[in-house]
């Protein structure tokens, strides 16, 4: 995955282009969608959220860069051993809010 | 109804779509790209030609754009090559270049923009090569330095050297500049890291008395010396090859030179990282190579600027891991060599360069790396094939065993590889040379398989380094983790792709 040309559009440079756009469209829709549907949120369910961002991007990152070093066994490693918490962490907060929703 | 509309009907979309796709098409067929997939893939990707990006065409088989007349075209003779002497006479070349001799000096005086004496020897250093390598020790280059009498070169440009004879100011600045100044020119010249140190009682413990040149006293058994180094009151360093009646030399040192530029020659990680094999040895000779020629440069900028200096080949005189943890590029591993913060110990070595140049000095660091191998890791010592490097927790010291058994030396002489007075983990270096000389390869294992061995892609690294540094409390998770998640010698299947992916360009320094 080193280009031996190094241009401006590398892969890693294509890649968290499109993540920081994912990003961005995918916090406008979702603070859109919590007001249109009068959801309230929490300072922990964003904590909690953001924290399983965090380590979800970490975990990408580190994936590629296992990759990019050629350790492989790393790449894997990363994936269940920061992916999978993130992913919990992600999916605690969504409940959070969804459990609060469905009270309210 | 939205406020926006388009004026456009659907039938004069389809219009546009067509007209514009008939447009393209005609372009492509018009102009010479790639006719189909097939060709697009095999002009980038099929190993032979150079990957260049999507918009430059292939041309045809010796047609390049500059249109060549073959019936007109034919041999030349350069030997009757010249750009300048042939259409001057000899008094006007003479005239001309005397010119150019006073108009850099006056540069010089006047301290022009990148004319100042500083940048004439950085001139001197890029071009110390042409034709030998020169000595490593005294930066003796025939062609790039040699002053002899008043001959002019009858070619355009004046050897660099004349400007010295013609009295050019000595460069002067504060240690401080100066050290700025030589890790600037150490970059240029293919060292990474950059520190300095002072040659005083204490670490002129840590020169050499005596080298060899591998060869000549390797089947001697007493510890005779082929070259000796020596301090003494002279103005240049020299070499004295009258010294015994046998072939011993003595390398001359000035007393003077009391300042140290100490820099860290790098090797290819990921070509090291596939150790051992050939690949490997191919990047530690290289490193050996550029570490040479990195030397060669420093010492011709140096005497360019109008001092001295003495440098350090691949074998001598100055310990290479003492004068690169004592001016604060590293610290010692269990490994017994230089671990630096940023590459681990996949460096080839650290080069010292004694001098006479004002510098100031560096102090050694602290990132927790000697600790890392005290408190928690053994990771060289469980993968080394030589059985070199002691698996005891704690430092010692000691040096190695006479009865060590590790290669089955027939009698261990380990005062000939081991000098004692400091604390470290004593590496057996009869097993790990054997290693080399059996296997042949240059090994390589512990340097490829070390925690600090990490290339800069992964931000893991830079997580758990501070924390190495900042406590201990870590060190056993992450020696278990660093195993667990495979970090090390490159994976075997992998060892073959240097030869279908050529290595990334990355400049003139490495």
């Amino acid at each position: 995955m080193i280009e031996n040309y190094a241009g401006t559009w590398t892969w890693s440079t294509l890649l968290w282009s499109f993540i920081a756009f994912s990003l961005g469209v995918g916090f406008t829709l979702l603070i859109g969608w919590f007001r249109e549907h009068n959801i309230k949120t929490a300072w922990y369910d964003w904590m909690l959220g953001l924290a399983g961002l965090a380590l979800l991007l970490y975990t990408i990152q580190n994936i590629i860069g296992s990759l990019m070093e050629i350790v492989p066994k790393s790449a894997l490693m990363f994936a269940m051993v920061t992916g999978i918490p993130s992913l919990i962490l992600l999916a605690l907060a969504w409940r959070l809010v969804a459990r609060r929703a469905e009270v309210t | 109804m939205s406020a926006f509309h388009s004026t456009i009907s659907r039938r004069d979309f389809m219009k546009g779509l067509g007209l514009a796709g008939a447009g393209f098409g005609a372009t492509a067929a018009a102009s010479p790209l790639f006719h189909d997939l097939d060709e697009l893939t095999a002009s980038v990707s099929d190993g032979v030609a150079e990957k260049w990006p999507w918009y430059i065409k292939e041309r045809e088989y010796l047609d390049p754009t500059t249109e060549i007349d073959w019936d007109l075209a034919k041999r030349f003779n350069f030997d009757t090559y010249s750009n300048f002497e042939a259409h001057l006479t000899h008094e006007e070349v003479r005239r001309r270049q005397d010119a150019t001799v006073a108009l850099n000096l006056e540069n010089m005086r006047q301290k022009k923009l990148l004319k100042t004496r500083r940048d004439q020897a950085l001139k001197c250093a890029g071009w110390a090569h042409s034709g030998t390598f020169g000595d490593t020790f005294t930066g003796i280059d025939s062609s790039a330095f040699m002053a002899s009498g008043e001959e002019h070169h009858e070619q355009n440009w004046v050897p660099d050297y004349k400007f010295i004879q013609a009295g050019a100011p000595v460069w002067e600045g504060t240690p401080e500049e100066n050290a700025r100044m030589m890790r600037a020119v150490c970059r240029f010249a293919g060292a990474a890291e950059v520190a300095f140190l002072d040659l005083n009682e204490k670490t002129k413990k840590f020169i050499y008395t005596g080298s060899t040149d591998g060869v000549t006293t390797a089947f001697t058994k007493e510890l005779a010396g082929y070259c000796n180094y020596v301090f003494e009151d002279v103005d240049k360093p020299y070499v004295d090859i009258s010294y015994s009646p046998f072939y011993f030399k003595k390398q001359v040192i000035p007393s003077k030179y009391k300042h140290a530029v100490v820099f860290i020659v790098r090797e290819d990680q990921r070509l090291s990282r596939r150790a051992p094999s050939n690949i490997e040895g191919a990047s530690t000779g290289k490193a050996y190579q550029q570490g040479e020629l990195a030397t060669l440069r420093l010492l011709t900028f140096i005497r360019a600027l109008g001092y001295g200096g003495v440098g350090n080949g691949s074998l001598g005189p100055q310990l290479k891991v003492a004068w690169g943890a004592l001016s604060g590029l590293g610290e010692q591993g269990r490994l017994h060599s230089l671990i630096t913060p940023t590459v681990g110990p996949l460096i080839r070595y650290s080069a010292t360069l004694l001098t006479d140049l004002p510098l100031p000095v560096t102090n050694p660091i602290d990132a927790g790396m000697h600790r890392f191998c005290e408190t928690a890791c053994t990771k060289c010592a469980d993968a080394c094939p030589g059985s070199a490097i002691p698996k005891d927790k704690e430092p010692t010291w000691d040096i190695t065993s006479p009865d060590a058994a590790a290669g089955n030396p027939d009698h261990l002489q380990p005062e000939r590889f081991n000098n004692p007075g400091h604390k470290r983990w004593p590496l057996n270096q009869f097993a790990c040379a054997n290693y080399w000389a059996t296997s042949c390869t240059s090994c390589a294992v512990c340097s490829a398989t070390c925690v600090f061995t990490r290339e800069n892609f992964a931000s893991v690294h830079e997580t758990v380094k501070p924390l190495i540094a900042m406590t201990t409390a870590f060190n056993g998770f992450f020696f278990n983790m660093d195993k667990q998640f495979g970090f090390g010698v490159m994976p075997e299947e992998h060892w073959d792709d240097f030869w279908d992916n050529p290595l990334a360009i990355i400049g003139n320094n490495y």
